[in-house]
């Protein structure tokens, strides 16, 4: 019996050895790639990450790896000044552009309306230009620590912060305004001289400081309610008039008017203004508001380019 | 992030399990709320059912934070009332947990 079976296994074996081995083989790799599986697990990442240095406005634009170190060590180190009220600690942080217009006194102002309490903050870089970063800074309270007992919402003020790369150094500066930079450039007649002295940036604006010359006995009027495009910035592509409905520009006979020019131009759109417009300039002997252009000694239009 | 709550909620305190629960709080709102074990466990007593059913408003975030407000209903009751959580996740299955008092 014994030698049957032997024979019998003998006689399978001669018949299939070979669809036998491929058997064993095909088994042998479901081991190995079972173990591989089991030992080799991608490591589960949480679904939704913070990515505070990638810009909000272009995806594409984020800031550069070896600068993210620095700007998260400078913004920890602003806010807890600015929590632990080290008024000039955290105002010497900024750049001399921000202390050149805003004063130690208008800083702590600022801190104190912000810092009533101890506050938390969360960064985000919003848009960059060149070497200019943008970021916006929520600062709320801890609600990790507060779980928002009391409050029905999140309550948070925004503060921007600007960071230019200058050479190897970065500097810092909060609030609306990007840069500024002087112009100086003129239009001038017989009748007046304009120059447009400065203009400064903002994210979502542009500010012109102009000042008017008068330098006749009569009134110059280049601006009032009544018309919405005296007034253009030429953007090229567009053009685009000045924000606020209440700006009459109207230069006494031999005096000088200073005043600031806003108009709508976002940062980060590609464009770079080319002249500001004036459309609808006019010469009046009297005018008390209510004149009609007709009335005018002169009218014209002139531009100053940039 | 409704699955951390859901485990908070469901999972460790419906399940009496109020130490894994207190261990999820965040350091500074167990300081601020629950210095101690026992002032949760008591808290955690009162004001959850051990059996409800949970229903979640958006999820909003901030940073590295997550707010979303859970309607918290008992089962077979008429029993419900609505808590803002702050969940922090700081790798899966790792997270902490801070909620209107």
């Amino acid at each position: 019996m014994l030698i049957n079976l032997r024979l019998k296994i003998r006689k399978f074996w001669q018949k299939h050895k070979y669809k036998v081995i491929i058997a064993l083989l095909i088994w042998l790799i479901v081991i190995i790639v079972n173990y591989m599986l089991k030992y080799n697990k991608t490591p589960i990442i949480p679904s939704a990450s913070y990515t505070p240095h990638e810009s909000i406005m272009d995806t594409e634009a984020t800031v550069p790896q070896n600068l993210t170190g620095s700007i998260e060590d400078w913004m920890d180190s602003f806010f807890t000044a600015c929590n632990n009220k080290q008024y000039e600690e955290a105002y010497n942080k900024l750049s001399d552009e921000y202390r050149s217009s805003n004063t130690l006194e208008s800083f702590k102002k600022h801190v104190d309306n912000i810092f009533d309490t101890n506050k938390t903050y969360i960064i985000q870089n919003y848009s960059n230009q060149e070497n200019i970063y943008i970021y916006k800074v929520k600062i709320m309270e801890d609600i990790l620590s507060t779980g928002l007992t009391g409050k029905e919402e999140l309550e948070y003020v925004e503060e921007i912060v600007t960071i230019k790369k200058n050479g190897e150094d970065l500097e810092f500066s909060i609030g609306n305004k990007i840069y500024e930079e002087e112009l100086n450039k003129v239009y001038e007649n017989e009748h007046m001289k304009v120059t447009i002295t400065k203009k400064q940036v903002q994210y979502d604006c542009e500010i012109y400081t102009v000042e008017i010359a008068n330098r006749t006995d009569y009134t110059i009027v280049l601006n009032n309610f009544a018309n919405t495009e005296a007034v253009l910035l030429d953007l090229g592509d567009v053009t685009r008039g000045l924000i606020g409905t209440n700006i009459e520009i109207v230069v006494e006979p031999e005096s000088k008017l200073r005043l600031d020019l806003t108009f709508t131009k976002f940062f980060d759109d590609g464009r770079t203004a080319k002249s500001l417009q004036f459309k609808n300039a006019r010469i009046f002997e009297e005018y008390y508001g209510d004149e009609s252009d007709d009335e005018a000694l002169r009218k014209y239009s002139f531009e100053i380019k940039m | 992030m409704q699955y951390y709550v859901a485990t908070f909620i469901s999972r460790y305190v419906g399940d009496e399990k109020y130490e894994l629960a207190y261990d999820t709080l965040s350091d500074g709102f167990k300081q601020n709320y629950f210095d101690t074990y026992e002032k949760f466990v008591s808290y955690a007593k009162e004001k959850y059912p051990l059996s409800c059913m949970l229903s979640y408003g958006d999820l909003q975030r901030e940073g590295e934070l997550y707010i979303i407000e859970v309607t918290i209903e008992e089962v077979f009751s008429d029993k419900a009332f609505t808590q803002t959580f702050i969940i922090k996740e700081n790798d899966f299955n790792d997270y902490e947990i801070a909620f209107s008092v």
